[in-house]
């Protein structure tokens, strides 16, 4: 008898255990399209030409009930893709307003039709609608380069790389360096670097890629709400530090790791970045800023790419092409 | 090739044992000898307009196994199996590839403390240390169970347990009148190795403490820490920590020759940490879980049946007990893209059961992903979170073993839903029979018959309503048509349709999303299969395979895959 006590009140204990929770529920909401479900209106954009400098792409549609969704509009041309979900009954210019801009590191181009696809959870049909672009969107902030003459250094022969000396030389025969011409990510040029040190007595270090001096960059932004950007890709053996260096002589750096699946996009608060050289003050200030350098390294006894692109300061937020 | 310093190693190793041996009577050698080759199609409305992808070849491999064990004394004995393996397929015989598959040393201190170290197998309960199987499978055909025991072997998949790496010991000591038996069992393993800057040893230690005061009652504690060692690197950029505590216990009140009635069950908690540098960002998380039922069992007619109760925390995390051995989305090896090669084929139930390249060896720190085709009351085993509800079983063998029958359904229902505050109802029913009408008949040759089924419901109402349901079904015979040789015959069948949500999860085991899953799918697997048998565990087959899968809303996505699968597998 008193081994059955003995589990009654274990039980008991057990089962007067109660959760509380903070939420009502785990993960973000979720409608489903029940078997009833229909399209009060039809998805459809708003206007078939869009000039994103003066305007949007509104997607529009009104279902019989709240329902998960997801837009994905993809560019026939560029690889620009940009996506938006939502939970709602209708879409509307406020949650399904485009304004070009993109997830990816890729630009939708002037004169690109782009598609619009609905998806509905629950669902397994898709629903399609396109609009052409006009004009493309204009990215908010301060180009330094797009190595293709826009930005703030306009000749891409302002543009040079060095290498360790270990890397140079008949010794290797992996060096590659210079413009690349390339649809990626935005139309044509982008500045590649490759190597290895597998010699030399560093074998990490293989070079870097720096700029003759154009003057400060005017960045009339607030050194602690400035973002740098920049699109960049290479393989899992790269490595990078970017130097930033102002005119009263203060350096600050910032170690990045290279994404070896395709086209990235880079975005660091200047205040991320660490001081390294104080001789103006140690203090961050845009407007001073004149100089962005990479220097590129290595896994040991391997051969490193490292690729570099539009690179620019956003203020308050990160870059979205 | 062989690659030069393990040639040479590989030599050294066998000179050594070998003269060991003509020295000392105590080494003995013992091994494994297998041989597979298969020829496989694959056709249907997917490969059509496909020029890319491969649609047929030959593939085969065969290894040996050689262990050698020295036995010095009583107290002590050391193995190795050193595996050689040629890929038959390369169409090159020399090349051949040598791997110490097993390293493992053992014996007992002072005749009372057994012990292990190197390759240990571990295994506690199903909600601390337990790797679950992958499908129900308890009853499928002779030719599914033996492609299910060359994976097994294979991936070290032995009794539910973990291969891992390091040591254990246990003991059972009499303690006298208080208490019939204490047993202690500890182990301690390391799961990842540091690579010196930024990624720590992981290791993995527990335990297990069981005490059986009389026939009436045992009680066990289980512990189980799965941690990284922060000192083995210059910097942190993981830390993760997740120990699980828990208690087992059988009371039994009534245990007579005639009839057992107790109460069984384990109650536990978890609590995990996880800090990722580069997120800047700290998750910490605890939960608890109890389960437990009463039991039955009819000794004269070996009638056994259990009712439970379980309640497994969201949170309750047991990375050792919830890892998956299965990687639901993994390339097979076979046929592993289709559509001009482009799209990796999503692996089939025959893929599941054959394909070694499907299979994990490493315990996770989050909750894997899987198909809900194949499991979706408790994809993560017993131990699965967030589940509430009633368990039944009901088992009934006879003493000669002619006829096992065995029933369990679970009515189970989320604790707090996902995505929306309307809970998933789910509900299982699985069993099945083996009747060994040969033993019957009192025939001397093996006839049998073995039948399986589960069904799996999932419902939920609400703004977002899930209708999910699948059936598997499983059919075989095996009949020994002369001496030693046996015909064997096996189908599958699984019918998945309706939709569900399943989770996306961060790597802190946050859901971040949710999978649309939408389907109503068959997959229906015929097999035959020739079998001579040698010995009690050598054999060679020859056995032909047919899987169809298909989609039934798409159906330019169907295919069917035909396998010619001869195996010789020698075992000494």
């Amino acid at each position: 008898m008193k081994h059955w006590l003995a589990l009654i009140i274990m039980a008991g204990i057990s089962f007067s255990c109660k959760r509380n929770f903070d939420e009502e529920f785990r993960g973000p909401e979720l409608a489903i399209a029940g078997k009833d479900f229909h399209f009060i209106s039809d998805f459809q954009t708003d206007k078939t030409n869009v000039n994103f400098e003066t305007e949007s792409l509104t997607f529009q549609a009104l279902f019989s009930a709240k329902v998960s969704w997801t837009l994905k509009i993809y560019g026939t041309q560029s690889k620009a893709v940009k996506s938006f979900t939502g939970i709602s009954l209708v879409m509307d210019n406020t949650n399904a307003s485009w304004d070009g801009g993109s997830d990816n590191a890729y630009f939708f181009l002037e004169g690109e039709k782009c598609i619009g696809e609905l998806s509905i959870f629950g669902r397994e049909e898709k629903w399609y609608d396109t609009a052409t672009i006009v004009k493309p969107r204009i990215p908010d902030g301060i180009l330094i380069s797009d190595f293709d003459g826009k930005g703030k250094i306009t000749n891409t022969w302002d543009w040079w790389d060095f290498f360790d000396e270990y890397t140079t030389g008949s010794r290797d025969e992996e060096i590659e360096s210079g413009y690349f011409s390339s649809p990626d990510p935005v139309q044509k040029k982008y500045y590649h670097l490759k190597g290895d040190d597998k010699l030399g007595p560093n074998n990490y270090y293989i070079g870097g890629i720096g700029h003759n001096n154009v003057g400060v960059f005017g960045i009339p932004y607030n050194g602690s709400d400035t973002y740098f950007n920049m699109m960049y890709r290479g393989s899992t053996t790269a490595s990078a530090f970017i130097t930033l260096t102002e005119s009263d002589g203060d350096k600050y750096e910032y170690k990045i790791t290279v994404p070896s699946t395709g086209w990235g996009i880079l975005s660091v608060k200047l205040t991320d970045f660490t001081m390294n050289n104080t001789s103006g003050g140690g203090i961050i200030e845009p407007g001073k800023i004149q100089k962005v350098d990479f220097l590129v390294l290595c896994e040991p006894l391997t051969i490193a790419e490292f690729d570099v692109d539009y690179i620019i300061f956003t203020e308050s937020k990160p870059f979205h092409p | 090739m062989i690659e030069k310093k393990n040639l040479v190693f590989a030599v050294l190793f066998f000179f050594t044992f070998t003269l060991f041996a003509q020295d000392n009577q105590l080494v003995s050698y013992f091994g494994v000898f297998r041989s597979t080759l298969h020829n496989s199609n694959i056709n249907g409305n997917l490969m059509n307009n496909d020029s890319l992808s491969v649609k047929r070849g030959s593939y085969g491999r065969s290894f040996f196994d050689l262990g050698i064990k020295i036995q010095p004394d009583k107290s002590f004995k050391a193995h190795a199996i050193l595996r050689a393996e040629t890929n038959l397929a390369e169409g090159n015989p020399g090349r051949l590839a040598l791997i110490f598959r097993q390293i493992r040393a053992e014996g007992t201190i002072s005749k009372v403390v057994k012990y292990e170290v190197g390759d240990i197998d571990v295994g506690l309960t199903k909600y601390t240390l337990y790797n679950s199987e992958e499908i129900f499978s308890e009853f499928e055909s002779d030719i599914f169970r033996t492609r299910r025991n060359i994976l097994g072997y294979d991936n070290f998949n032995f009794e539910n347990k973990w291969r891992l790496q390091g040591l254990q010991a246990n003991t059972t000591l009499g303690m006298g009148n208080a208490i019939e038996k204490l047993g202690l069992h500890i182990f301690a393993t390391r799961i990842r190795r540091a690579d010196v800057t930024t990624i720590p040893d992981r290791l993995v230690v527990g335990g297990k403490v069981d005490i059986k005061q009389s026939k009436y009652i045992r009680l066990g504690v289980n512990y189980v820490t799965m941690f990284d060692n922060l000192g083995s690197t210059v910097d942190t950029v993981v830390d993760f920590k997740n120990n699980v505590l828990t208690s087992d216990f059988d009371i039994t009140p009534i245990a007579n020759n005639k009839l057992e009635v107790g109460l069984s069950g384990e109650t536990g908690i978890s609590d995990n940490h996880y800090y990722v540098q580069n997120q800047n960002r700290t998750v910490n998380v605890n939960d608890y879980f109890y389960d437990a039922g009463i039991f039955t069992w009819i000794k004269k007619i070996n009638f056994r049946v259990k009712a439970s109760y379980r309640n497994v925390g969201p949170d309750f995390f047991s990375p050792t007990a919830q890892t998956l051995r299965i990687m639901a989305n993994a390339e097979p090896s076979v046929f592993g893209k289709v559509m001009n090669d482009s799209i990796v084929r999503t692996p089939n139930l025959f893929d599941r059961m054959t394909d070694q390249q499907l299979y994990n060896q490493r315990i996770g720190t989050t909750l894997m992903a899987y198909l809900p085709i194949y499991g979706n009351v408790q994809p993560y085993g017993q131990a699965t979170p967030n589940r509430s509800g009633f368990s039944f079983e009901v088992t009934k063998s006879d003493s000669a073993d002619i006829l096992h029958v065995l029933v369990k359904s679970d009515f189970l229902s989320e604790i707090i839903g996902e995505g929306a505050s309307d809970l998933r109802k789910f509900s299982s029913v699985q069993g099945g029979a083996r009747f060994r009408l040969g033993r019957l008949l009192s025939f001397k040759k093996e006839l049998s018959f073995i039948t399986g089924a589960r069904y799996e419901s999932t419902k939920r109402s609400g703004v977002a309503p899930l209708d999910f349901s699948t059936i598997l079904i499983d059919g075989g015979l095996t009949v020994e048509a002369l001496k030693n040789i046996d015909v064997i015959l096996g189908t599958k069948y699984l019918w998945g349709t309706g939709n569900e949500a399943y989770a996306m999860r961060n790597e802190f085991k946050e859901i971040i999303g949710f999978t649309d899953y939408i389907i109503d799918m068959k997959q229906l697997l015929l097999s035959t299969s020739l079998r001579f048998r040698f010995g009690k565990y050598s054999y060679a087959s020859l056995e032909y395979n047919r899987m169809y899968v298909d989609n039934l809303r798409y159906t330019n996505t169907n295919y069917n895959f035909g396998q010619l699968f001869i195996n010789l597998s020698l075992i000494f």
